[in-house]
């Protein structure tokens, strides 16, 4: 049994929803009847023309309207001038970062430093914030997997023992949907923030680019596949034409959408904009894209067509699927344009992890469709599974409860620079911040595999050398590629040579930075902690005195690195030195080095290497220690 | 391998007491344009063994009429970090090999890429 509301306007026509009779029906009927009411209030004016020549009330969504959005879309449906790129730049959202185990307090750092992020806070996994930084500087976060806009974040979900499934599936949805707004809001700014990324910037580049860096996060996303999306990553191509590459787009993301009832030009353009969104970090594309769609539109002829491209281009990607009411409402801005009626709902689906006592009662899937019925019933969005147009990720754990919507569609750690992956980007970016990089230094990786830690440093320091090293021709090759696929030539150069005999000067390089194999890929004739020492102490050798040195080790490593050095207390000022060549036997040395030309020589191997900080990682399915030192001596 | 590289390598073959600066014997050598940045240069002009410098943009001849001394107030002086920019970054030497001043070990550059490692013997 079910029951069916009928809502009757004189000129908005017919809305009829079904409710399933077991859940409370009223309490989901006020709020939507509300919403419903004053959304077809608005619309009928506008219809009217009332709306022309006074400002519209603010009424559903009065937060919009009124606060951080006083010209909100409502103006846009009165043909009145649409917002301008800064426009919401000035407001302040919440977002929340996933980041790799460990990472959460470099990506604390990040934030504040780079974003002038507040209200940072991270919990297990994740770090939310508030900022009111664009698309563009979020895009640019390194240390970060996923991005999100936070809709809410609350206590645990505590379900009482032996719960039935149909009161816990109520209780989660009225623990976390709330009423609506929310969504309604969150969605809307969603649309927004996509709506950033293709509204910037008319001053476009060449076609090229635009594959090479669509190119890039596929190969990034082909190998890591980390979410599922891989068969519709791979159909992109890797090389594909443009055609391709647009179509495939549509595939993923365009699917739902209601513009595509309107012919196959429009529709062409609607995928050129949403590419933007997902794709490149910088951007570049998106600005092509735009410039591309105005010259589409121009010479197209179709009156209203060419009207409805360059509104969504300058007005953001309102269109692109607000939520809840202003979905319709938009879609009654087409309707209003052209196209006889609204045609569908935005569409979603939920992608729900579970931890905690709540794991136990209910499945992710059961969860995911509890809650993507309830946002289905409140908001009138359409659930699909397939390719939505958005996605809500829940996370539901012991201690908090996240909701949430993937901003990009893949990871921000998936770079569009990097074609060979090596260690996992945020991991190489971090070795590379912590080093403390300066304008007009050197920075050498001796054992660079595929120059990723290079790569990512190298994105953030513009006048720096990078020099990389390695021993195997294979991996040099995959780094030359990678170097001239992100245009870094010029800075970063690399030669074959062994880390155990660095064909450089004594105290040449600022900094050294390296991920030293975990395996048991050492010279199989020596042990590990000879040939950490020989590797260890060659890299001293280098560094100039006051330089740095990053070293990423297994836990075993960093044991036998600390035991190495002479002084085993981490941190402390002046660690003794060994009074012998032979650091095991830990001989306490009286002498501290006093010349600053050549520390090393004076004390032991590695006693001027002076222990900063380590910071335990997740690597998947171990765990790494980053090791930090300053080389002592006078700069 | 470009000049700035080779402005840093050394040999360290056993015995060899200074094995600075090598000798490059080049059989290819590319100029490819780089987008001049006079920060980056200017920054690496204080890092750089200037006498190395000249001596190996004089082997290739590109020496861009580069003094045989380090110029002074070079970080205002923009025809002079051009031309430094050219020499360090444009130059590269694709094909050829490097030798040691003192042992006279060779050292091959293929592909850009010099080979610096060592035989066991020679560690």
């Amino acid at each position: 049994m079910s029951i069916a509301i009928v809502l009757i306007h004189p000129i908005a026509g017919l809305m009829k929803t079904e409710y399933p009779a077991n859940i409370e029906p009223l309490a989901n009927f006020y709020p939507l009847l509300k919403l419903y009411f004053r959304f077809r209030c608005k619309q009928s004016k506008v219809r009217r023309g009332m709306a022309g020549s006074e400002p519209l009330e603010p009424l559903g969504l009065s937060r919009d309207l009124k606060g951080s959005e006083p010209l909100g879309p409502c103006r846009d449906l009165m043909g009145s001038e649409p917002l301008g790129p800064s426009r919401g730049l000035t407001e302040e959202r919440r977002f929340f970062c996933t980041a790799g185990g460990g990472l959460e307090e470099v990506l604390v750092r990040e934030l504040r430093t780079r974003l002038g992020a507040e209200e940072v806070c991270h919990v297990s996994g994740k770090v939310l914030f508030r900022t009111s930084a664009g698309m563009d500087a979020l895009r640019r976060l390194k240390s970060a997997e996923r991005l999100f806009l936070l809709v809410s974040r609350d206590g645990p979900v505590a379900l009482p023992a032996h719960t039935c499934p149909v009161k816990a599936a109520s209780l989660l949805q009225s623990r976390l949907l709330g009423d609506g707004h929310q969504w309604g809001d969150a969605a809307l700014t969603w649309s927004r923030l996509q709506g950033e990324t293709e509204r910037r910037g008319s001053d476009g580049l060449q076609g090229a680019t635009e594959r090479r860096g669509s190119d890039g996060l596929q190969g990034a996303t082909d190998r890591r596949g980390s979410d599922g999306r891989q068969g519709e990553i791979e159909r992109l191509g890797s090389d594909g034409l443009q055609g391709e590459i647009e179509r495939c787009d549509s595939d993923v993301l365009r699917g739902a959408r209601p513009q595509r009832k309107t012919g196959g030009r429009e529709e062409e353009r609607g995928r050129r904009t949403q590419q933007g969104e997902e794709g490149s970090a910088d951007g570049r594309r998106s600005e092509r894209q735009a410039e591309g769609e105005e010259a589409e539109g121009s010479s197209d002829g179709v009156n209203a067509e060419h009207k409805r491209g360059e509104k969504r281009k300058k007005g953001g990607g309102r269109e692109v699927g607000g939520g809840g009411e202003e979905d319709r409402k938009i879609m009654r801005q087409k309707e209003h344009l052209s196209s006889p009626f609204p045609s569908e709902a935005l569409s979603f689906r939920v992608n729900c992890k579970l931890s905690g006592p709540l794991s136990r009662c209910l499945t992710c899937q059961e969860a995911s469709r509890v809650i993507g019925s309830g946002l289905s019933r409140l908001l009138g969005w359409r659930v699909e599974l397939r390719s939505p147009q958005l996605e809500v990720s829940v996370y539901l754990s012991g201690d908090h409860s996240i909701l949430g919507i993937p901003l990009t569609r893949l990871p921000l750690a998936s770079r569009s620079y990097m074609r060979t992956t090596g260690l996992r980007s945020t991991v190489a970016w971090t070795l590379g911040s912590l080093a403390g990089i300066q304008p007009g230094w050197c920075v050498l990786d001796p054992m660079c595999g595929v120059g990723t830690i290079l790569l990512e440093a190298a994105q953030d320091h513009k006048d720096v050398h990078f020099l990389g090293v390695d021993i195997d021709d294979g991996q040099l090759q995959r780094a030359n590629e990678n170097v001239a696929f992100a245009d870094l030539r010029e800075r970063i150069h690399l030669m074959k040579a062994s880390c155990s005999g660095l064909p450089v000067c004594s105290s040449s390089v600022d900094a050294v930075v390296c991920d030293l194999p975990f395996g048991r890929k050492f010279h199989t004739k020596t042990n590990m902690a000879d040939s950490l020492l020989c590797i260890v102490s060659e890299m001293e050798r280098v560094l100039r005195p006051g330089g740095s040195l990053v070293l990423l080790l297994s836990p075993p490593m960093s044991c036998q690195l600390k035991k190495l050095q002479a002084g085993p207390r981490p941190g402390t000022q002046l660690p003794q030195a060994p009074g012998t060549q032979a650091p095991e036997t830990q001989a306490p040395g009286t002498q501290p080095p006093q010349d600053p030309q050549d520390p090393g020589l004076q004390a032991g191997p590695l006693s001027s290497l002076r222990l900063q900080a380590t910071h335990r990682l997740s690597l998947g399915a171990i765990d790494g220690l980053v090791h930090s030192y300053v080389k002592r001596g006078a700069l | 391998m470009k000049l700035l590289t080779h402005n840093m390598l050394t040999s360290h073959v056993k015995g060899v007491t200074k094995g600075y600066p090598l000798l490059i014997k080049a059989t290819e050598v590319k100029v490819n344009e780089v987008e001049f940045n006079s920060q980056f240069v200017s920054r690496m002009i204080p890092k750089l063994e200037w006498s190395a410098l000249v001596q190996a943009a004089e082997g290739l001849g590109h020496l861009e009429d580069l003094p045989a001394e380090l110029v002074a107030d070079y970080e205002n002086n923009e025809e002079f970090l051009k031309k430094v920019h050219k020499v360090l970054l444009e130059v590269e030497v694709v094909e050829g090999s490097l030798q040691c001043p003192e042992s006279g070990r060779e050292f091959p550059i293929s592909r850009g890429v010099p080979n610096m490692l060592l035989n066991e013997d020679e560690v």
